[in-house]
């Protein structure tokens, strides 16, 4: 198997070694960087077609973590943020603690090539406003697990209405209990109902399409 | 009607659903999240909690509005009391008395996601479960409760003249501290133990049953990533430790067991007169959360084992099979063919008119009202929804109505939770 498949398969003692090897080897650390993207991309795909699920998805982050303890002394941030399709703030909303879901939905944007901002848990609505004046984002994902969640997006929106920044951003919303019914009450543009539909949710409105 | 007769009528009514005979009426039984009533009269999630009596006050008031067939049993009232009084750090609350562990006023409690034990010490819990647990992760999950660090060791209790190890363990002056602080504690709970009893009696004054007595399960897999690795070491278990994992999900059965028969629920004064459904919230076997292998590997042998062993001392095992449960619609109906009319399997987010097609004949289903429609309504949709789901569902008995996400959820309304109990009179009778 080679170093791609290894991380595929969750190899990962073996994965350690051949980042060893292959640092001894003078390899340049990029292009270790390029097969990890591209190893992350395979584990999306798999995740999207319901062969991966969270075991390996937590398991291949524990892996991630490993190499770039290894190789990111020897990159520059710059180098890491190259060439990403789009910016997506995301965040579990105000009175919900809960981050599994958002997590999840984190590291399948991530995989797929789309620059993602965390801003946690507990997210109050001023700083998803102060997040989109810094950060000027594509999209805004907001995650709730509670159904407490469905008031605080509710208010986040209409925050944003007030403050003249709804119009300029998209917004999806997913989580526990939230479903489709309650998108026009909270006043999102969509509902995704798994990480994959927030891929091609947000991979639709960074294509343009509505 | 009087009010025995009518208490009667509402429990044969869920008897005889759940033994799948067709009663004269689809029975609603709803749960609720433990603030919807409190926020009904006007409480905060803070008072809610340390307001015990009010809080008993507010169910019997806001229940008895709704014409149901049986009602929710009341867990402790007064949780945050207890909570600070044994030290709790397992979930952060509104008002908790540790600031670290404190929640804003209106905001419900929710549980902290970590791990309480390492990978490596799989080998000391599985070589002496009660003497880790008791040592390590209770005083951490319970500050009270640090004097059992020096519980006497197995070991030395083989020993002769081991009595001598307890007498001093109970002398200890941390001890005598304990019991100060518990006896404390239980004087600023009285009011709201003495609310849960007469919420019961109340109830059944007016021929409302209160679900009976019920035990609290938990799938083993979810202890062991709720209370003991968190999801994150539980998964990583299931490639790094397989084997110790799936251990100690087994090892968790008996003693689950063994605690049902001495469950502190009791302390609600149940009356014996009625139906007992426990509750057992499942959290990581979800779709999406695992694969069915994995499923079938890590999580479903131990709870399947626990669910039987609950049937065979004649206890309802009522699994909350929250999130959705599309694809282990196979390992579900296995058991319900196995254990006829013995379960209730209360669904969120599963389409329970393929459940009912399924493994109708063997199992009662409960639920699904959405939350979204509970909260966001209209009335209209909430009726067109329950409906749609008795149209479906009550062939032959075998279906109640309740909300999806752990019943009612704590900010529904009241118009459409009326609406959901009104719809249930309308389309559910088989006969008048």
């Amino acid at each position: 198997m080679d170093f791609i498949e290894e991380i595929v398969e969750l190899n990962e003692n073996r994965v350690n070694e051949l980042v060893k090897e292959r640092l001894h080897n003078n390899e340049d650390p990029l292009k270790i960087m390029d097969d990890v993207r591209e190893a992350m991309k395979i584990i999306g795909e798999k995740f999207s077609k319901k062969e991966y699920f969270l075991p390996e998805l937590i398991m291949s982050g524990e892996i991630l973590r490993q190499v770039f303890e290894e190789i990111g002394p020897k990159l520059k941030e710059s180098q890491m943020s190259e060439g990403k399709k789009g910016k997506i703030v995301i965040g579990t909303v105000f009175g919900d603690i809960h981050d599994i879901g958002k997590d999840v939905v984190k590291f399948m944007l991530d995989a797929n090539g789309f620059e993602v901002i965390d801003l946690g848990v507990d997210v109050p609505a001023n700083k998803f406003i102060d997040s989109l004046k810094e950060y000027k984002p594509n999209v805004l994902a907001l995650s709730g697990f509670l159904t407490l969640a469905f008031d605080s997006m509710k208010e986040i929106i209409d925050k944003l209405k007030t403050v003249g920044l709804r119009e300029s951003i998209k917004i999806m919303i997913g989580g526990g209990t939230i479903d489709e019914r309650i998108l026009d009450y909270v006043g999102a543009d969509a509902y995704g109902q798994s990480a994959v539909d927030a891929v091609n949710i947000a991979t639709k409105w960074m294509e343009g399409r509505t | 009607m009087n009010v025995e007769k009518l208490y009667e009528e509402r429990v044969q009514r869920v008897r005889d659903t759940v033994a799948l005979k067709e009663p004269d009426r689809v029975p609603i039984a709803p749960w609720t999240d433990i603030f919807f009533p409190a926020i009904q009269v006007g409480m905060n999630h803070k008072q809610a909690m340390y307001k015990g009596k009010k809080y008993a006050k507010a169910c019997t008031k806001v229940y008895s509005r709704y014409d149901w067939d049986l009602y929710p049993p009341l867990l402790v009232a007064g949780l945050g009391k207890l909570f600070d009084g044994i030290g709790h750090t397992m979930i952060k609350w509104p008002g908790a008395a540790n600031p670290e562990l404190r929640l804003g006023d209106n905001q419900p409690y929710q549980y902290i996601e970590k791990a309480w034990m390492e990978a490596s010490d799989y080998e000391e819990l599985l070589k002496d479960p009660t003497g880790f647990l008791l040592r390590n992760t209770i005083p951490a999950q319970n500050t009270s409760l640090s004097i059992f660090k020096k519980f006497p060791q197995i070991s030395d209790m083989a020993m002769m003249f081991n009595g001598a190890l307890f007498f001093f363990f109970f002398i200890d002056k941390d001890l005598k501290k304990l019991i100060k602080r518990y006896k404390r504690t239980l004087l600023k709970m009285i009011g709201g133990l003495i609310g849960m009893g007469s919420y019961v009696k109340k109830m059944k004054k007016m021929g409302n049953p209160v679900s009976g007595e019920c035990v609290l399960g938990q799938a083993p897999f979810d202890m062991v990533s709720d209370s003991l690795r968190g999801m994150r070491g539980a998964m990583m278990d299931m490639y790094r430790n397989p084997e110790e994992l799936k251990a100690t999900c087994d090892r968790l059965v008996e003693p689950s067991l063994s605690a049902m028969e001495t469950s502190p629920l009791k302390i609600g004064s149940p009356d014996e007169n009625t139906v007992a459904l426990s509750f057992i919230p499942l959290h990581r076997g979800a779709d999406g959360f695992m694969s069915n292998d994995q499923f079938e590997e890590f999580y479903w042998p131990s709870l399947s084992k626990l669910m039987d062993g609950m049937i065979k001392k004649n206890i309802i095992p009522m699994p909350f099979f929250e999130g959705r449960y599309n694809d282990r619609l196979e390992f579900l109906a296995e058991f319900a063919k196995k254990h006829r009319a013995k379960a209730v399997y209360w669904f969120h987010d599963t389409d329970i008119i393929k459940v009912k097609e399924i493994m109708g004949d063997y199992v009662t289903i409960k639920g699904n009202v959405p939350a979204s429609l509970l909260v966001g309504g209209p009335p209209s949709a909430v009726e067109e929804y329950v409906k749609k789901s008795i149209e479906g569902c009550m062939e032959g008995g075998g279906y109640i109505v309740d909300g999806g996400v752990s019943g009612i959820p704590n900010e529904a309304t009241h118009e459409n939770v009326k609406a959901m109990t009104d719809a249930v009179h309308k389309y559910g009778v088989y006969r008048k």
